[in-house]
């Protein structure tokens, strides 16, 4: 019978841990990295992608801080009501507002935005 | 490629420093070209390289794509070591850096943006970034999912409510 002996020689150093493999799972910590250099649209079409990526983009008012919206699409549609939703995720801290082309925003709903954030220190119609 | 082998000493350049991935591989670097990393540059400034610096969750893969991109970058400072690396002009590096991010896989390319953020090297974290941000450019929350390996775990409520939010930017 052959003796079960263990050998006991210095253990290799164990593997690194596997990747957690996740087709469809929760968004890589890097895309929460990556937020900050998303345009206004593709920050809103992030936000729809699951939970996670949506309290990302809710819950941190430095992605806010700097809006523009500056080319058609968004630009065409977007409305006083809409201007005041985003400018308010900064939490009153926006700095930066560029307006181009936003023939739908009034001079009222823009004072309305300034008014609330008074750190604002650039804004272009 | 980089660097496990590199000359032990340079000809009167910076200091060398050993730096050390999770599984063990062994970079040796100039200080120069390790400072792109704030992190490092702190512990140098700190006095605490002497035994090399351990990089715990950065791999040796990912490492390497790293110093390659610190020595391309280390511009003068680096030229004691390789000559023709430390001449790159602006237009080489914008190659490097342009095909660098291009060919990497996702999963890779999301390491190399972790190791960026946690080296602290600005512009690398900036590069890497900027790709995800462009493979993002147009994508409906649906082509996220898929891009990036994404579950939607919104009932259908929440999924209604934010595109209810969202509705002026998409609805036509």
């Amino acid at each position: 019978m052959l003796p079960a002996t263990a050998t006991t020689s210095a253990a290799p150093p164990p593997p690194p841990p596997p990747l957690p493999a996740s087709p469809g799972g929760e968004p890589h910590a890097a895309l929460l990295l990556s937020l900050a250099y998303l345009p206004l649209r593709e920050l809103l079409s992030c936000a729809g992608a699951c939970r996670r990526l949506r309290d990302a983009v809710a819950g941190d008012p430095l992605l806010w801080r700097r809006v523009a919206v500056a080319a058609p699409p968004l630009a065409r549609r977007l409305t006083d009501e809409a201007l005041l939703a985003l400018t308010g995720r900064a939490g009153g801290t926006l700095r930066s507002l560029r307006l181009l082309g936003c023939t739908r925003v009034s001079d009222a709903g823009l004072l309305r935005v300034v008014e609330r954030n008074p750190g604002i220190t650039e804004e272009k119609g | 490629m980089a660097a496990a082998a590199a000359e032990a000493t340079t000809d009167g350049g910076g200091k060398m420093i050993i730096l050390i991935s999770a599984d063990g591989k062994r970079f040796e670097v100039t200080e120069a070209v390790a400072s792109q990393s704030q992190l490092i540059s702190n512990m140098i400034e700190d006095d605490c390289t002497e035994n090399g610096v351990r990089l715990p969750n950065v791999d040796g893969d990912i490492l390497t794509m790293v110093v390659d991109y610190c020595n391309m970058h280390a511009g003068d400072a680096a030229a004691a070591g390789d000559t023709m690396k430390a001449s790159s002009t602006e237009e080489e590096l914008k190659k490097f850096d342009a095909e660098l991010v291009q060919a990497l896989e996702n999963p890779v390319l999301f390491k190399l943006i972790l190791a960026a953020n946690f080296l602290n090297i600005k512009s690398l974290l900036d590069m890497t970034c900027q790709r995800v941000a462009d493979m993002m450019s147009g994508k409906t929350p649906e082509q996220m999912r898929e891009t990036f390996s994404i579950e939607n775990d919104f009932t259908p409520e929440e999924e209604a409510a934010i595109r209810q939010e969202n509705a002026w930017a998409f609805d036509d």
